[in-house]
Order: C-alpha cells, then structure tokens, then sequence
C-alpha cells in the first residue's frame, strides 16, 4: 500500500495522543483494543482502516491482530521519550539493549561469532550501537528540559500543603533521579558498559579495514555524547530537584510536629506543663536571672574579673608524694607488761604467751630481753605446773612456772 | 584549665553588647550584622571567656548564636504553642514556614490575620491551653518572641521572623515528637487491659466480665 508522506505526517500530527497510547502497548492488540483506544484517544473517531491507510496500524493476519508500524513505533518513542520523564525501567532497558550489543560485539571479536574476516555483521551491529547512543542522547538531553519545565511549573505554583508537595517533588526525586545515581556510579553499569566499549572498540580498530575503522569512531563519538548527556542531565536534574526535595522534606517533618503538639495538646494527653521544654529550650530568662551579671558589667569590675579569670593561670598543685605503705609498730611496752603481770599474779608463763600475742611486731629478741629484763630485775619462785610452749614466728619459746615477786 | 585566650579583651569587639544580648536570651543572627560579624569571626575567643564563666554559647548551623541554660524560660510555652499553630495553618493553606523565615523579602504578619484568635479550632487551644483569650495575650507572646531576638516587631502589631526562627522550628520539632511518643505511650498503658478483654480463651478480666460496673 503506497503511503502519501504529507498525508501521513499530517494525520499523525492530528492523532498524536492515540499513536502514543498505540505505541505504549508492549505486545499486538486485538480489534476490541484497537476501537478502545479509538475512543479513548481518537480525534474525530478516525477508524481502523484510515489508520492502516495512512500508514499507522499493520494488520497481522496470522494472529488477526493490529499492531503499530515498527519503524513509526521506533520514531514515536524516541519522541515522547524525549519529552518525558525517563524512569528506572526505561534505563534498565537501555542498559539491558546495550549490555547485548556488548556481548554480540565482544564475540565476534574474540571469533566466537561469524567470520573474523566478515565484517558485515559487525558493521550492522556498530550501525546499531550507534543508533541506540544517539537515541539514549536525545532522551536525557530531552529529560533535563522536563525536569526543569517541571520544577519551573513547581516554584511558580506550589501544589497544596507540604505533604502534598513533597509527595509531588518526591516523584520527581524518588522515581526518577535517585535510582539513576547507582547506574552513574563510578562502578555503576554504565561505567562497566563504556569500558567494555571502548576495549571492544580498540581492538577492533587494530585489525578493521579503513570503512569500518570510520565507523567506529563515529560510534565512539556517539557513545561520549551520550555518556555526557546522561550524566550531565543526572547532575543538572539533581542540582534542580534535591534542594526542592529536601526542603520540602523539612517542611512536611516541621508541619507534621506542629500538628502532633497541637493534637496531643487538644487530647489532653500531653498537659502542656508535661513537655520537658527544660531539656531542649533552655534558654537565659530575659526578664529573670539574666540581669545579674549586667550591672557589675558596666562599672568594669567584672571586666577586671574576666580578665583575671582568663588570663590566670592557676600554679600547679603541689605533687603529693605517695605516702609509702608504712607498717604501724606497736613497741613493747615495759608498763603494759607490768600490769600483765600484776594481773596474773605474777605467772611467767601466761605473761610470755601474752606478750607474743599483744606485740606481734616485737622480734624474738625482744621479746626475750624484755621478759628477761623482769625476771633479773624480780625474784622469782617456782611455782607447780608444766611447761608452755609459745610460739613465735621467729622460734619457739619454752615458759616454765615461775612467779616474780613484784615490787 | 587551658582556656584559648584572647590576646587582651580590649579586642573581642562589641564584647558588652554581645554579653549583655545572650545573658538576656537573644538570639543573635545575621541580621544584626555588627554583632554577628564579631561573634562569627571571634567565636572560639567568645566561647572560651563564656566558658570561663560558666556560660554556655551556642553557635546553631543555621547561623545563629544564643546561650543555653538549664531550664526553659517563662514564655517557652507559650512561644512553643504559639508557632506550632501557625505552622499548621500555614501549612493548611499551601504555605511553608521556611519560606516565611528565609525568603526574601520576609513575609510580614498582621496581628489581626493570625489563626490564633481567628480560627475556632485555634481558639480553644489558646484559651484552653495558653490561657490567652484576647489580642493583647496574643501580642505579649510576639513581644516575648521579639525579646529572645525570633522575631521583629513592626508598626501595628504586625511582625516577621528573623533567621533566628529557624531555632525554633527545631524546639517545635522535639515537642511535637515528645508529645506523640508521651501520647503513645498513655496509649500503650491502656491498650493491655483491652487486649486481655478481647484476647481469646482468656479468663474475662475485662471489667464488664468481673461485674464491677454492671
């Protein structure tokens, strides 16, 4: 069927709204559909037959389906792609197409594929690689101007209250740019996919004859106009969408606290004198205790004092020696052992294990002189009784029976 | 004690005034330029000599100097309720609060549009709440908030906030989520009773099954 070009441009120009619901669908539509989307879209209710006139729709017999002309579908795509939001999904199709253009390229390259010698395929797939940059090109480069048609229409109009706001701006950030800043990522797969690029592309370069060493550099030059037009849409979108986004963010959070205090306090389940405002609005009282330091201030004299404060050094604290672990003595006491001995009636015995007991400090020696030192000094008589044995941790002591005659 | 000290005090600049505005609980922002310049450029020789005496000085990110204390002051409340109310209303119509303190030039409020004493909803609080049944309860809160430097006031009662504000949306921000989890939790406390009520195979504490109010 011959298609007048005129006539074709001109009805699409008309129909654009139902070519674009037509080429939004993935897979061929049955008639029913088809009359849907006529209705739907349509202007003036064109039916299915002008739309396969004018070069729109093809009719696939063997399924009795309707689908839009390939090459039309590709063209419109590329269009209203370049006027539309670009998504995670359209990206990960991209990435998925180019990855298998990659694995294609890197195969016949290693000679896993096709002749080494037989570059027909290899300049088709080039033709392809090439086409598909210049159409993820004009996508973002179209993408950047919606974003800022978009954040334009924002500032000049803010929808409703902040919730809604950030609900409108969040769709733009959260669906739209954030996704894309791991694809960008130094790591990112789009990083790995130019790499693989550029290898497959220099080592063909090294072997290709001179028609398709041309065309590699063409593809080259397209793939660099699209990774700058990605990234440069990815970091002009987000410079325009993330300061809206954030302080969008901030007003939602502020209104959303305001709302809580304000129904707690309607609820009365939060008194007002019950918020610890102590804790977090601490703050000098300017009708209160904030006055004292004013007065002083003016007559200077706290100046003097600040002065001082800051400007003294305090001497250093005298270093205490740490006092050594000194073992308290108890020394004999003759006058202590008297008394002993008067008390027991004068009794050697039971005064040497006394003295061993009360003076533990005492040497053996010492013990021995001051006991002797008694009995020289007493007389002494032998009294009836057996022998103690004392002991002292220098030695054991023998005490026999014996009574001083005290004076 | 090793305190960064100034070559003399003679060279902290506005030192009386600046002393003088935070003992008094002004918040000290860029809009009082002379002040905030010396503070800004000068701010660890400030601290240290506060620090010296006790005092604590705030440097806030949003440019903003004020000093601390221990405990809130009279008006804190008031101040507290009185923004959370204009924020929600403002918020209510479409209007960011940000823009209100930050944008230029600032948006400048008439005592007579405010929600406070306007709007039913608002009414009740401020009275039930705030005890404030009139205008001129209205206008001792704006002077309160004038004193601590949130706000200036203008001609006929009328006000617009200064950047200092942006300390209280933050005071706002930590009452509003203080009273949302005291307000869960009272709800919390209740919920057990009901649960073992209604909980299946359980032995009928609720108070309609032990008969205490039958």
């Amino acid at each position: 069927m011959r298609i007048d070009p005129k006539a074709h441009f001109q009805f699409l120009a008309k129909q654009i709204a139902l070519v674009e619901s037509l080429c939004r669908r993935e897979t061929p539509l049955r008639e029913g559909e088809v009359l849907d989307l006529i209705d739907f879209y349509g202007e003036g209710q064109p039916s299915i037959e002008e739309l396969k006139i004018k070069g729109i729709l093809e009719y696939r017999s063997q399924s009795d389906e309707y689908a839009i002309r390939y090459s039309l579908g590709e063209y419109v795509r590329e269009m209203v792609n370049a006027r539309r939001m670009i998504g995670t999904e359209w990206t990960q199709q991209q990435l998925q197409s180019l990855r298998y253009l990659l694995g294609y390229l890197e195969q016949m390259v290693g000679g896993r594929r096709g002749s080494r010698s037989d570059w027909t395929g290899f300049k088709q797939h080039l033709r392809d690689l090439e086409r598909q940059a210049e159409s993820i090109r004009s996508a973002f480069t179209g993408n950047l101007e919606v974003i800022r048609e978009q954040v334009g229409e924002f500032r000049k109009q803010k929808p409703g209250t902040s919730r809604e706001r950030f609900i409108w701006i969040s769709r733009i950030w959260d669906e739209h740019l954030a996704p894309m800043a791991d694809v960008f990522s130094p790591d990112g797969e789009w990083e790995k996919l130019i790499v693989g690029f550029e290898k497959v592309l220099n080592a063909v370069n090294e072997t290709a004859p001179d028609e398709v060493q041309d065309q590699v550099r063409w593809v080259s030059m397209s793939l660099t106009e699209m990774v700058r037009a990605a990234s440069h849409t990815h970091l002009e979108g987000t410079r325009e969408v993330w300061p809206i986004y954030n302080s969008e963010k901030r007003d939602g959070s502020i209104a959303r606290d305001a709302s809580r205090l304000l129904e707690a306090a309607r609820k009365r389940t939060q008194g007002w004198n019950n918020l610890h405002l102590d804790s977090y609005f601490g703050l000098e009282d300017s009708r209160g205790g904030g006055e004292r330091f004013i007065r002083p201030f003016d007559d200077s004299k706290l100046a003097g004092d600040l002065a001082e404060k800051l400007t003294h050094t305090p001497a250093p604290l005298p270093v205490l020696e740490a006092r050594p672990k000194i073992k308290v003595r108890f020394p004999l006491s003759d006058n202590e052992i008297h008394a002993k001995l008067r008390a027991s009636g004068g009794r050697t015995d039971a005064t040497l294990s006394w003295m061993v007991q009360t003076f533990p400090d005492a040497s053996l020696n010492e013990v021995i002189r001051a006991y002797g030192r008694f009995v020289l000094e007493h007389g002494l008589k032998r009294v009836s009784g057996g022998r103690q044995t004392v002991k002292h941790p220098e030695g054991t002591l023998t005490a026999y029976p014996l009574v001083l005659e005290l004076k | 004690m090793n305190i960064q000290v100034a070559p003399s005090l003679d060279q902290l600049p506005y030192l009386k005034d600046i002393f003088t505005a935070l003992r008094r609980g002004k918040h000290i922002c860029m809009e009082d330029t002379l002040l905030y310049g010396a503070l800004e450029k000068h701010y660890e020789h400030f601290k240290s000599l506060f620090d010296a005496l006790g005092l604590q000085l705030v440097h806030h990110q949003r440019g903003i100097f004020y000093m601390v204390d221990d405990s809130a002051p009279s008006a804190a409340e008031s101040i507290v309720y009185f923004m959370a109310i204009l924020i929600e209303s403002m918020d209510d119509r479409g209007a960011s609060i940000q823009d209100a303190i930050e944008r230029s030039p600032r948006k400048v409020f008439l005592i007579e549009d405010l929600p406070h004493l306007t709007m039913p909803k608002y009414q009740d609080l401020m009275r039930g709440v705030l005890d404030v049944k009139d205008r001129q309860g209205v206008q001792r809160i704006i002077a309160s908030m004038t004193r601590y430097g949130f706000v200036e006031a203008l001609d006929g009662g009328a006000f617009r906030f200064r950047q200092s504000a942006f300390r209280l949306l933050d005071v706002c921000a930590l009452a509003g989520v203080e009273a949302d989890s005291n307000a869960r939790a009272a709800v919390d406390e209740e919920a057990p009773a009901e649960d073992a009520k209604d909980m299946p195979g359980s032995c009928g504490m609720g108070r309609d099954a032990a008969g205490v109010e039958a």
